[in-house]
């Protein structure tokens, strides 16, 4: 009866190492360029606002009465593009930052277009504009969210984070197996690559679990939830929309005091960080408050008050603190994933422990490699795993310099056509060798 | 049956170090009791930094507290003590549910 356990005990261990292995050797490229892309994402809003500072020299100055003014710009922005569809004002976060327009024009014959416009606060001016979907914070955003891949590149990150949630769930129930008698954190010398490798990726990959099972399982969600919010019909917390209550020409035409506005925010919602604000244009007659409340884990701007167009009064608030644990749940998600809750300091740990992650899926496959060698004697395990890195480096490399020199549309159809050619090719390529394999076999048996 | 009781042939070269003691094994330790640490560690650091950023809520007390989890923890690490280890991990557990 001992012995069966023993046995079936065995057998269990290594099916758990199993999946670790497929696991790990079909998600560990994704895995690995998800970690990099992440590591460098965290830190989205302080690289845009170094490149806002230094590459368009958009600096503020400070406002006489207190509060950032930016009514001028907003009129003369409106005038000048009468076809806008979309108006947001991005509120400075810090004394010296720029307020920022963000206007989406969309002429009835000509393709959509997402300007920002950087407004100095003090004296209402424009300073700068660039075109946001060409720029650096974009393309961070959209290589890590979706690898650039606009059908379902979102789905397959999050099958990524799956992958990495499987893999750190096994990889804890193998430690110890694969431990033996080795002591943490010792890594054994002279005794091969594979060795030495495994030792290091044991020694990560205990060391950095619990960061792993929260990207991953964030991440899983982040990127799948579209999906599975549609197949459980599950309803977008926060989701309120004014009710339409005048034609959108009219409701472009309304005049707002922003003054006014500011004073509202901060006798209405006093706790309320505001930093960003949008205009109605579908006919609603509203202004969107969105921002934050100080010490809180969720995402930014989830907190929401709506304010009529007319007489500023509040038509809807919204405060996370108060909401049911399924919405805070929901919002707490991207905070965690993306480690905005701490400052600089936990992006600096964040971004260290990415790339952790980063090199457990290159030493995992180093040990893969080594492995088949055996079988294999030609495989050379680290030129293979550079060249794999190095291929890897120049996809997020070619898409970047296409996103920010040449355009968006352009990066996006060339990341599908990569991304599309190689999940297509790499199941037909294993199916045609095991047919071949197969086929082989056959007539060997027939001979 | 122990090294000590088997023949060189049978441990074979490579293993028989009659002039080095084997140091003893902890198993629990190694396999449970690090992996659980490391797992708190990972959360205590996060933890600890998000109470000194800019905009935390928590109090002075509270933050020392997370500071003598974090020493109390990685401490524990080094020394690899089974009774440090488990007081690290229920110190930052009281720790997590009191501040």
């Amino acid at each position: 009866m001992t012995m069966r356990n023993g046995k079936a005990k065995k057998n269990d261990k290594q099916l758990l190492w199993r999946i670790h292995h497929w696991a790990g050797l079909y998600a560990g490229i994704l895995i690995g360029l998800l970690s990099l892309t992440g590591a460098m994402a965290v830190f989205i809003p302080e690289i845009d606002g170094l490149i806002v500072k230094h590459r368009y020299h958009a600096r503020s100055s400070t406002p006489v009465a207190g509060d950032p003014k930016f009514a001028n710009v907003i009129d003369s922005l409106t005038t000048r593009f009468p076809d806008y569809s979309s108006l947001s004002i991005h509120l400075p976060e810090k004394p010296g930052h720029v307020a920022e327009v963000d206007l989406i024009v969309r002429p009835p014959d000509g393709k959509l277009v997402r300007y920002n416009f950087f407004v100095d606060a003090g004296t209402d001016r424009i300073i700068a504009q660039r075109d946001h979907q060409n720029s650096l914070a974009n393309y961070l955003r959209q290589i890590h969210v979706r690898l650039y891949e606009g059908n379902w590149g979102r789905q397959l990150v999050g099958l990524g984070g799956v992958a990495l949630l499987v893999l750190a769930v096994t990889g804890i129930m193998i430690y110890g197996n694969f431990m033996k008698k080795q002591s943490w954190p010792n890594v054994r010398k002279n005794v091969g690559l594979r060795i030495v490798m495994a030792d290091w990726h044991k020694l990560f990959g205990i060391s950095a679990l619990a960061f792993n099972l929260v990207i991953s399982f964030t991440g899983a969600w982040l990127g799948l939830q579209p999906w599975l919010m549609r197949a459980f019909d599950m309803k977008t917390p926060n989701a309120y929309q004014a009710p339409v209550i005048m034609e959108p020409k009219a409701d472009k035409a309304l005049r707002v005091d922003w003054a006014k506005v500011l004073d509202t925010i901060r006798k209405e919602f006093p706790e309320l960080k505001a930093t960003d604000i949008v205009s109605s244009t579908n006919g609603s007659g509203a202004i969107v408050v969105r921002g934050n409340i100080a010490g809180l884990v969720y995402e930014r701007n989830v907190n929401t008050l709506v304010l009529s167009k007319a007489s500023y009064t509040p038509l809807f608030r919204y405060d996370v603190r108060q909401q049911p644990f399924s919405h805070k749940l929901y919002f707490v998600q991207e905070a965690l994933h993306f480690g905005d809750f701490g400052g600089l300091l936990l992006k600096v740990l964040y971004t260290f422990l990415g790339l952790v992650s980063a090199f457990l899926s290159i030493s995992g496959f180093v040990v893969y490699l080594s492995r088949r060698k055996k079988k294999q004697p030609e495989i050379n395990p680290m030129k293979l795993t550079f060249a794999y890195s190095i291929a890897a480096l120049i996809f997020l490399v070619l898409i970047a310099v296409i996103s920010l020199f040449i355009g968006y549309a352009h990066a996006a159809t060339l990341a599908a056509i990569i991304i599309n050619t190689i999940l297509i090719a790499l199941p037909a390529y294993a199916l045609v060798r095991y047919i071949i394999g197969r086929l082989r076999k056959k007539s060997l048996q027939a001979a | 049956m122990h090294w000590y009781d088997t023949s060189l042939a049978d441990l074979g070269k490579k293993a028989f170090r009659p002039h080095k003691m084997k140091k003893k094994y902890h198993a629990l330790t190694e396999h449970y009791l690090v992996p659980a640490v490391l797992f708190l560690l990972n959360i205590c650091l996060a933890h600890t930094i998000y109470a000194f950023a800019g905009d935390s809520l928590y109090s002075a007390a509270g933050k020392i507290a997370l500071v003598a989890a974090v020493a109390f923890l990685g401490s524990s690490l080094l020394l690899k003590k089974e009774t440090l280890l488990a007081g690290a991990i229920l110190f930052y557990a009281v720790v997590a549910l009191c501040i």
